[in-house]
């Protein structure tokens, strides 16, 4: 770059000459432009030229003779454990297929393997507008409400089955109106999310889709982490209070008073928000991280990750979220659930059901309290911390969950046999 | 560009006039306005932030993927898996431009800004805090214009500061930041006023937001990472040693130069000499004591240091203290000191032994670059410069510039180097020596004397810094080839180019046996005095100029002064060529220089019939000739010497370039100025002598600035300098009418001075858009005669009408013999032609077809 300055330089002064008129500002912007287009320029040249003496790498050439028939879509690295476990079993198995983000920092981006073809689709509406017309037979996503007016990915006209895997362990109950609606297949948690589909299927004329329960992926990466606790004795016992975002959140519901008593009583409280918080709804809680930062034996977590909080937790208190289960099934620990009365919540699948799983459910895993049970919050806790058994939970969960742990390795044996089998 | 951005241009215009109005300074609206548009450019900045953030992410997330494919030897291979990559990220290297969008915002303002200031007449003269005028370069350190520098200053600081820079990025910066230097250097001073401060409120902007950046470490804790500052501090330092060696060099080669001693003069060399010196020394002082053995050799270089150190410390100080030393002045000591400091920097350099270090490149390559890249100015002054170098001296020529790129290789890795790579020393020594034989080329580009040597610093900075900070083999080789391309092109184009400068040997004139018949009858002393592009009244009156004072001092000293004058040549060589030769035949400037130096009818046959003849005039007029030609005049001033090339070529080269000109016939670092001339051609009108035919060219008033642009204030420029011919004219003729009453004295002028249309040769005119004014305004010249026997002149004069009659006209009225007139050329120029128009024919003030 110096040379060609120097070139430029030179050029330009002459004794002989010496009235150069120069417009002055314009070389740094043909420093740029000549470097960025003559790399541009030579690098496509260079591809044109290899192109027409017809030689390809070994890899390409694999690749471009498969017919990839499977895809993956994925908002982010927020979904990251749902989609490890596909990704890493379906390279084991051998079945090649597209991997599509609209995450440039998807770590998932950085795998490299001959079976899989991964792609950045680009930002904002750009990366939407080719998720909307992904050209691949079967595409996974985890991503509720694809097709719905108004949502801004569209299903693809060249998709025939769009199939949805879960990234939280629930019913439909908590999904927008119309979230899989366009879908034509539904890779189950469990057997208990049938119902709800079904009941939805049939009060709104919906074709019938394809259900199979293979279970929930990113319990295959959470339960693999170590199941450490704190050392028992002589300490104060630890209670994670996990909030869901928004008007389902307890935070929004409950103030923190039953916080204070806890931390007053002796407990240590670790208040975790869901990180989606942050985005949609920073102001409120950054207070309510100030109210809970003053409190003595009080922390707050802001790790995307709810891991390590979980591993140092003995009892969970929490909403509607499923964390709850997460907490519970992998750690085998108790689970405090506040009522939110959220009957009324426009907009939401619950409006169309009429049951919900996660009423019952939340019996199983601990115990379940209203407004007023928070003034007795303390004698809860004890109580339920004191009573648990493990072997019930685990029993639970084997009846709810499929494949637990091996998630990913279900979902890939089923499509190399029943998805890609059917279009072979 | 004007027209795209002429919105841009009126609300900037609108704004500043609007500022100056209610702060009642022009100076400070321009500091007002700066703020404003940065506060508008921060503000879309922030818009288009995230592009280049973007382009810096993805960067990041494909640099460890990139690094691992150049690991594979395959560049299909590579290619391929690169391609990959980018789709994988979605990435084009196009989409490189992102991280400059910041610099395409801030160009439209700068373009627009550039316009409007330089538009503004109101402007002129006007002067803002130590700047004297607003529309002019400030020339605020001895003659240096400061503003720029100041602004290359802060851009270079601004990109240091700059953390998410990588080195690749900083070092763009700083070419960049050399770049818009030698742009703007000579834009007027509000440009620059108004540029440095938005770089100046861009930096503050940078070090606020770093002050705020803090690093986390692992236990914690946050705050600035001084460990970054002294690791770059570290890198730094070797490349900072060679830069001051190289400096040192530099120095030594013009002291080498001086006419007496070794001692500078002037404290514009002693004090750079002197810090160069001192900086080579503390840093090798400083790695003296990194890595210190306790080795006999370290022993020694450690004492010698040491004893120096002391020596200079114990000096300087009693220097400082007034009465202490009297005898002892500054000069001597800076000077001695800066020997001292030099020569034991080089000792100790020598003493360290060197680490041994892979070499990126074979030695081949290396003596390739050293002899290569400094070719580049030497060819091409061989080209345009090919009259002083001939015979065995063009031989020699390239191997002096040869002999200081080796030198200087060796000074690096000899005393320098011992951290670097001899390859990474050879690229430095190339480009030294290459910057070192283009200073004249630079300084000439820039305006700038040999006195002060802050450009060069700058220059060697802004190009070895970078080098040192990204050096690879790869650097290496393409510097070669593209150092060897453009060697290719200067010498092919050698072959192909006519040049203006090409020697031409031209015959020598014999006088034929018809002017030997051209007998005088009387042989006044003649006196030929051009005044460089002193028109005649005609064009005074159409361009507005002042004629009334050089109407005053013609009649004072009883000139006839003759009505529509033109000459037929439109620049001074070839319209003094024709004019002495009485021609009107084509001819170009090298000709010209012969003719002028006394190959010249006019001169052949003064000289025929006893004239002495002596030549007041400098390089310009006459190149070499002014020795080969020595036999055609009995003297030349200034004096010229061919001895001075025969024994000290390398000193006489080295004071060539530094004085910007390549004179293998100077003696002294400073070329003798106009003044001593004009003051010798009033000696030489006292000396009285006899039969003496004296020419002298004088500068002033000249001719328009010959950019191809008009200055706003062209026409008082000019008027400007018309004031100092006018008074030396009336110096001239006072000596004349003092010591010399009976000679004739021509005065005129050799072509016009430009001062309309493009102020320059109407390269982009039509032919039919040219008018009679626009030519006389080039070749109209004033042509005024003091006759010694004014009846006797009227019986020959009455035809005089270009330049070229002069001489005919003289030689009739000295023979008292009309045939003579014969040879007065036809009055028709022909000329102004250009690669897109034909010749322009003027006649009397008739275009013709």
């Amino acid at each position: 770059m110096i040379n060609i300055i120097l070139l430029i330089a030179f050029l330009l002064i002459n004794p002989v000459c010496a009235y150069a008129y120069l417009d002055p500002g314009s070389g740094a912007v043909l420093i740029n432009l000549l470097i960025a287009g003559v790399a541009a320029l030579l690098f496509s040249l260079k591809g044109v030229f290899l192109r027409l003496i017809g030689k390809k790498s070994k890899a390409t050439a694999k690749v471009a003779k498969q017919d990839i028939t499977m895809g993956i879509l994925s908002e982010g690295r927020q979904y990251f454990a749902t989609f490890e476990p596909i990704v890493k079993a379906l390279i084991t198995h051998q079945i090649h297929f597209y991997y599509y983000t609209l995450d440039i920092e998807d770590e998932l981006l950085e795998i490299d393997s001959e079976y899989m073809v991964s792609r950045f689709l680009g930002y904002g509406n750009i990366g939407y507008a080719k998720a909307g017309s992904l050209k691949v037979a079967n595409l996974i996503c985890t991503t509720p409400n694809i097709g719905c007016k108004g949502y801004p990915i569209q299903k693809s006209p060249h998709v025939q089955n769009l199939i949805h895997v879960f990234h939280s362990i629930n019913d439909l109950s908590m999904y927008r109106k119309g979230s899989l609606d366009y879908y034509d297949s539904v890779f189950m948690v469990g057997d208990f999310q049938a119902k709800s589909i079904r009941d939805l299927e049939l009060k709104r004329s919906l074709k019938e889709k394809k259900l199979v329960s293979l279970g929930l992926p990113y319990l295959d990466t959470y339960s693999k982490a170590p199941n450490i606790t704190e050392a028992q004795d002589n300490r104060s016992k630890t209670v994670l209070v996990a909030s869901s975002w928004g008007s389902k959140g307890l935070f929004a519901n409950y103030s923190i008073d039953f916080i204070r008593k806890l931390t007053e009583a002796g407990f240590r409280v670790i208040a975790r928000p869901h990180p989606q918080s942050y985005l949609s709804e920073k102001k409120f809680i950054e207070d309510i991280e100030r109210q809970v930062s003053k409190l003595s034996n009080a922390e707050w977590d802001r790790d995307i990750s709810p891991t390590k909080s979980m591993q140092r937790a003995d009892i969970m208190i929490s909403d509607t979220s499923s964390i709850r289960f997460d907490f519970a099934f992998i750690y085998q620990r108790p689970v405090l659930s506040l009522e939110l009365g959220l009957d009324d919540m426009p907009g939401f699948e619950r409006e169309d059901m009429t049951e919900l799983w996660m009423d019952k459910a939340a019996h199983n895993i601990g115990i379940v309290l209203s407004k007023s049970d928070t003034d007795d919050i303390i004698r809860y806790v004890n109580e339920v911390t004191k009573e648990y058994k493990p072997e019930t939970i685990i029993a639970y969960r084997n009846r709810v969950i499929s494949n637990y742990a091996n998630a990913g390795d279900a979902i890939a044996r089923y499509v190399q046999t029943s998805v890609i089998g059917e279009d072979r | 560009m004007r027209t795209i951005l002429y919105p841009l241009i009126w609300i900037l215009q609108i704004a500043f006039l609007s500022l100056t109005q209610v702060i009642g300074s022009y100076g400070l609206a321009l500091i007002f306005l700066s703020l404003i548009t940065s506060l508008i450019m921060a503000w879309l900045g922030g818009l288009i932030k995230r592009y280049p953030e973007r382009e810096a992410l993805v960067q990041s997330l494909m640099q460890p993927k990139l690094k691992a494919i150049k690991t594979d030897s395959n560049s299909q291979n590579r290619h391929q898996k690169t391609v990959g990559l980018y789709k994988r990220y979605n990435y084009h290297p196009i989409l490189a431009l992102r991280s400059a969008f910041p610099l395409f915002l801030q160009l439209p303002f700068l373009f627009a800004a550039y316009h409007m200031l330089s538009s503004l007449d109101v402007l002129q003269g006007v002067s803002f805090w130590l700047i004297r005028d607003l529309s002019a370069p400030d020339a605020l350190l001895a003659g240096i214009n400061l503003l720029p520098i100041i602004m290359t200053v802060v851009n270079i600081t601004t990109a240091l500061l700059t953390t998410t820079f990588s080195p690749k990025d900083k070092a763009q910066a700083f070419v960049i930041a050399g770049l818009f230097l030698i742009l703007l250097y000579n834009a007027a001073s509000a440009l620059l006023v108004y540029w440095t401060m938005n770089n100046i409120i861009f930096l503050i902007r940078t070090m606020l937001m770093k002050k705020h950046e803090s690093i986390t470490f692992k236990n914690g804790t946050s705050g600035i990472n001084r460990h970054s500052i002294a690791r770059l501090i570290s890198a730094l330092l070797p490349i900072l040693k060679q830069y001051f060696a190289l400096l040192c060099l530099f120095y030594v080669y013009q002291v080498v130069a001086l006419p007496r001693g070794y001692h500078f003069p002037s404290y514009l060399k002693y004090i750079p000499f002197f810090v160069a010196a001192f900086g080579f020394f503390s840093i090798q002082l400083y790695d003296l004591k990194n890595r210190f053995e306790s080795t006999f050799r370290y022993a020694i270089a450690g004492s010698i240091a040491g004893a120096l150190l002391l020596i200079a410390i114990v000096g300087m100080s009693l220097s400082l203290v007034p009465g202490l030393v009297p005898s002892l002045e500054h000069p001597e000591m800076f000077n001695s000191m800066a020997y001292l400091l030099m020569f034991s920097a080089f000792v100790m350099g020598l003493l360290m032994p060197s680490e041994k270090r892979v070499e990126p490149v074979r030695p081949s390559l290396r003596i390739l670059i050293l002899l290569i890249l400094p070719m580049i100015p030497a060819v091409h002054y061989a080209r345009v410069n090919s009259e002083y170098l001939m015979g065995q001296y063009n031989v020699l020529f390239y191997l002096v510039i040869s002999a200081i790129a080796a030198l200087s290789y060796t000074v690096l890795c000899s005393s320098a180097g011992h951290r670097r790579s001899k390859s990474d020393s050879a690229l430095k020594a190339a480009i030294f020596t290459l910057l070192l034989i283009s200073l004249p080329l630079i300084r000439f580009g820039l305006r700038q004397t040999s006195k002060v040597d802050i450009d060069f610093w700058l220059i060697l900075f802004v190009t070895i810094i970078p080098l040192g900070l990204i050096n690879s083999r790869i650097r290496f080789i393409k510097a070669l080839q593209v150092s060897g391309l453009l060697l290719l092109v200067f010498i092919v184009s050698g072959f192909f180019a006519s040049s203006d400068s090409s020697s031409g040997t031209y015959k020598r004139k014999v006088l034929s046996e018809e002017f030997k018949q051209i007998v005088f009858n009387e042989k006044p002393n003649i006196y030929l005095f051009v005044y460089d592009g002193i028109p005649n009244e005609r064009v005074f009156r159409e361009q507005n100029l002042p004629f009334a004072g050089l109407k005053q001092i013609l009649d004072d000293h009883g000139f006839k002064l003759y009505e529509d004058t033109y000459t037929l040549g439109e620049a001074s060589l070839n319209s003094m060529g024709r004019m002495l030769d009485f021609t009107d035949r084509v001819m170009k400037g090298p000709e010209g220089r012969d003719i002028y130096t006394g190959n010249s009818w006019t001169n052949l046959i003064l000289r025929n019939n006893g004239y002495k003849s002596r030549f007041l005039l400098d390089n310009y007029y006459t190149g070499y000739a002014a020795i080969t030609h020595a036999d055609l005049f009995e003297e030349m001033y200034p004096p010229r010497s061919a001895t001075a090339t025969k024994s000290d070529y390398f000193v006489v080269l080295m004071r060539g370039i530094l004085q910007g000109e390549m004179r293998f016939d100077t003696k002294g670092l400073v070329s003798l100025e106009d003044a001593d001339t004009q003051d010798y051609k009033l000696q030489v009108i006292r000396e009285q002598k006899e039969s003496t035919f004296v020419v002298n060219h004088y500068h002033y008033p000249g001719h328009s600035q010959n950019s191809g642009k008009c200055l706003p204030n062209e026409n008082e420029i000019w008027i400007g300098k018309l004031d100092i011919a006018l008074k030396q004219m009336e110096a001239d003729f006072l000596a004349i009418r003092d010591y010399d009453p009976n000679s004739i004295v021509i005065a005129i002028g050799d072509h016009g001075p430009a001062l309309s249309g493009d102020c320059y040769d109407l390269a982009a005119w039509k032919k039919e858009d040219i008018t009679p004014d626009l030519v006389w305004d080039r070749i109209g010249t004033m042509v005024a005669i003091r006759w010694p026997d004014m009846k006797k002149a009227v019986k020959y004069d009455e035809k005089l009408v270009t330049n070229q009659d002069v001489f005919p006209i003289i030689f009739s009225y000295l023979a008292d013999n009309p045939d003579y007139l014969k040879y007065c050329p036809d009055d028709v120029f022909w000329g102004l032609r250009t690669p897109f128009r034909t010749e322009i024919g003027f006649d009397k003030g008739e275009i013709l077809n």
